[in-house]
């Protein structure tokens, strides 16, 4: 179901979503645009440009205590991009059999919008601009309408009580993309190949500084640990579930030996992860092409331009 | 079990730290008998102790010998924040031996006694300290953070301040404060020390940009006695 | 949906200290598992540890595991009296390839701690001797004292083919052999058509068994590991334990050699 909405009656949408979800929606805090839990919708609701942290951070949100029952909730994400949706999509597979994220996401819903792409953005290259994966999708046409394309039961139930015209037919205009692009028909072979690289990834090594930003932006980027705490009030104990990321120091540490000793090979890991052993597990790339790992960088790091050139030594050595 | 808390030379900000929440402070009460803390009770025992906090350096003779005693009389010695850690601000006097001349180094904690965890920053974070405390009633290991503060300000939704042309500190230096100073606008200034393994070349390199190499070495004199070891890291590359 | 992270609690029936720091514990627990698979432990605000039960599988009315003294939650579990509770939830893993073992002469090599997962398949091999060919059974550890379950070497060395233990450090009145484990490996004569080769131990250890191994002509994909890593969730999403392109606490803890060799390296 496709229907032609205002501006007023997109606003209107918002209110309908919300009075059924709690809405997570880009919204202006200090200057940044992240990703709030918001009942009104404003300028920032349909914002072109990317939040600081993907939906990630509300699905993987930390669990005070793991071995409680999880509380089911209602949620919606409205005016995400196409590449985090695709990444919604990947974490569900890995996240099955997780009841602290099937409770969050089962009932959810996903209202996309289009976006417009910024110099470290290159979703295209991981195919992560196709229209697919959202519940509603928003379009924004050039005469100040609004399209909104409903894809589920659950986008066409909440369309079809919104005001606004019918259309038969309408088409998605194509997501704009930039001039990124990688080659990722040997990147899997490339990475699995760390002896060829080891200078490579050395030499990426020493501009790290293991400080885990990347994983923490990253839509794709899961890793957890487990701490038992006891609250100071009442002395109880729990277990709760924390973000971790494989960058840290002791990260794969057991007793006696540390599997991982150097930021070199925790580096690696983490690309190794993303190219190698996500495709094998999951049949998709950790990676959707956001780029929030270039813009959180401290050491100015660019996966672009690393995968470029591993492409490139690669290619060189098996030619 | 019994708690003394004790001050050296320092501004005691972190014991008011301590007491900043009296209501969650209470909740550490009912675990621990407090036989020492001259800041807010008039009647202290000298000992024995099963846990010891300190802040502070030891800067005279009284001091260093009251330290060795509270080493004594504890089964287990807790450094309480930046100075007792590293050395603190007075520790830039190692720095400066020119300028003020005569006077000892000023040496953190560890480096006088042994010690057995050390809650850090400037000042504390209190939930760490009530947390660590509680650990150790529990007998267990006190959970460290060894992360860098980057990725605690990343999951406040914050841009990178290193990145907009402020000499932050963030990506070497231990997390646990929830990025406090990054995520309201002020650059990191690493108080709470360094993380394990991290890369201290990078961040010279990435100083320079904004600093003179004298201002540098000012910066990571926070780090007191790693600063030696953090120049000639940054030397060796 | 039930949670998977929700740990079961069990009354400790029995506790014995088979070397300092080393502790054995009966579990009130009945645990369908198979050899080789790994359960996790855990003290509520202690944290939570893998380890391998090593009791018999098929009489499973109790879980037995050994615990070492190497962390606080270990250290806590050690202080344990008869009638407190641990809690557990497991198995996880995939355990040794039973299929593949069946008729054929088996050679089991473990290092110090290594015989807890293989245990479990012992008791197997011991109730159903007409399965497996010849079993070959190496224990090296790092003195006398550090062989655990000492109790069972009368039953193993009767009921096995060939039994030796090795030790690497003995006092000088010690009777036993002084050595590391490749040399109880060495002057053995295996018939490389049909033997299966398991091990468990320190991971230093393994590369130098295959050696010896292949050079008796064992195929590596008949040579098995049991590896161990920091299984934190047992359900193949925390992401600590990878080891290369594997998760050893889904696709592992056993590999066969030909699979993991690269990934260990890398």
């Amino acid at each position: 179901m496709v229907k032609r909405l205002s501006l007023d009656n997109i606003s209107k949408f918002y209110a309908l979503v919300a009075a059924e979800y709690t809405v997570y929606s880009p919204s202006q805090k200090g200057g940044l645009v992240s990703l709030e839990p918001k009942k009104y919708f404003d300028r920032y609701s349909l914002f072109k440009f990317q939040t600081i942290m993907p939906p990630k951070k509300v699905l993987l949100e930390n669990v005070y205590d793991l071995e409680s029952n999880p509380k089911e909730q209602k949620l919606a994400f409205f005016g995400i991009h196409l590449c985090d949706v695709k990444a919604i999509a990947t974490m569900d597979r890995i996240f099955a059999k997780d009841p602290f994220y099937r409770a969050k996401r089962d009932d959810s819903l996903i209202v996309a919008t289009g976006c417009q792409p910024t110099e470290s953005c290159f979703c295209h290259v991981f195919g992560a601009n196709k229209h697919q994966g959202f519940d509603l999708f928003i379009q924004e046409e050039h005469d100040g309408m609004f399209t909104v394309f409903a894809k589920s039961a659950k986008g066409v139930e909440l369309l079809q009580k919104s005001k606004g015209k019918i259309l038969m037919s309408a088409s998605y205009q194509p997501i704009g993309q930039n001039q990124n692009e990688i080659d990722l028909s040997e990147l899997t072979d490339a990475v699995e190949n760390r002896r060829l690289f080891e200078q490579h990834w050395q030499g990426i090594a020493n501009n790290c500084f293991g400080c885990g930003a990347c994983t923490a932006v990253c839509p794709l980027c899961f890793c957890f640990d487990t701490i038992d705490r006891t609250d100071p009030e009442g002395g109880n104990c729990h277990r709760s579930r924390t973000d971790d990321a494989c960058f840290f120091a002791n990260f794969s540490k057991i007793s006696n030996h540390d599997f991982r000793p150097e930021n070199v090979d925790r580096l690696y890991n983490w690309y190794h992860h993303k190219f190698v052993r996500g495709p094998k597990e999951n049949g998709d790339f950790l990676c959707v092409g956001c780029g929030r790992c270039i813009t959180a960088c401290p050491a100015n790091l660019n996966i672009i331009r690393i995968l470029s050139a591993i492409d490139n030594v690669f290619d060189r050595a098996t030619n | 079990m019994t708690l003394g808390i004790f001050s050296l030379t320092c501004c005691e900000g972190c014991q008011f730290e301590l007491l900043n929440f009296y209501d969650d402070f209470a909740h550490v009460l009912n675990f621990y008998d407090i036989l020492n803390f001259s800041l807010a009770q008039e009647e202290n025992l000298p000992g024995p102790f099963d846990v010891a906090l300190v802040e502070g350096t030891p800067e005279t003779r009284e001091e260093l010998k009251l330290l060795k005693g509270i080493r004594k009389q504890s089964k287990i010695l807790v450094t309480l924040g930046t100075c007792a850690h590293l050395g603190g601000i007075q520790a830039q006097r190692n720095f400066k031996e020119s300028e003020v001349k005569g006077k000892r180094k000023v040496l953190p904690v560890s480096k006088v006694v042994d010690i057995d965890y050390a809650i850090t920053g400037c000042p504390i974070n209190r939930e760490e300290a009530y947390q660590t405390l509680v650990d150790i009633y529990h007998g267990r290991e006190p959970y460290q953070i060894n992360y860098p503060v980057c990725f605690e300000c990343r999951h406040n939704q914050v841009k990178c301040l290193l990145k907009e042309g402020k000499p932050c500190l963030g990506s070497i230096t231990r997390g646990g404060c929830n990025a406090i100073c990054t995520t309201n606008g002020f650059v990191c200034l690493g108080c709470r020390g360094p993380v394990e393994q991290t890369n201290l070349y990078k961040i010279k390199e990435m100083l320079k940009k904004y600093l003179t190499d004298k201002e540098i070495n000012q910066r990571l004199e926070i780090y007191g006695e790693f600063v030696d070891n953090i120049i000639k890291e940054g030397d060796r590359h | 949906m039930l949670n998977p992270y929700r740990t079961i609690p069990v009354t400790i029936l029995d506790k014995k200290t088979l070397f300092e720091g080393e502790v054995w514990l009966k579990l009130d627990y009945r645990l369908d598992f198979k050899p080789g698979q790994f359960i996790e432990i855990s003290l509520p605000g202690f944290g939570e540890s893998p380890v391998a039960p090593c009791s018999d599988p098929i009489d499973n009315k109790f879980v037995e595991i050994v615990v070492r003294d190497v962390g606080s939650l270990t250290r806590a579990i050690n202080s344990l009296a008869v009638g407190d509770k641990i809690h557990l939830r497991g198995p996880y893993g995939n355990g040794w390839p039973l299929k593949k073992l069946l008729h054929h002469d088996l050679i089991i090599l473990a290092g110090g701690t290594g015989i807890i997962p293989l245990r479990p398949l012992l008791f197997n091999i011991i109730n159903n001797p007409k399965k497996y060919g010849k079993i070959y059974l190496l224990l090296g550890a790092k003195d006398p004292q550090s062989h655990i379950f000492r109790d069972n070497f009368a039953v193993w060395k009767k009921k096995f083919f060939h039994f030796k233990t090795i030790v690497d450090q003995a006092p000088n009145n010690y009777l036993g052999l002084k050595g590391v484990i490749t040399d109880l490996l060495k002057p053995l004569k295996l018939n490389p058509k049909k033997t299966v080769a398991l091990m468990c131990g320190p991971e230093v250890m393994c590369p130098f068994c295959v050696e010896s191994l292949e050079q008796k002509s064992i195929p590596s994909d008949r040579i098995f590991i049991s590896l161990e890593r920091r299984m934190k969730c047992g359900l193949g999403l925390c992401q600590h334990c990878n080891c290369g392109k594997y998760l050893v606490c889904q696709d592992g803890p056993i590999f066969d050699w030909e699979t993991i060799k690269d990934e260990l390296r890398r």
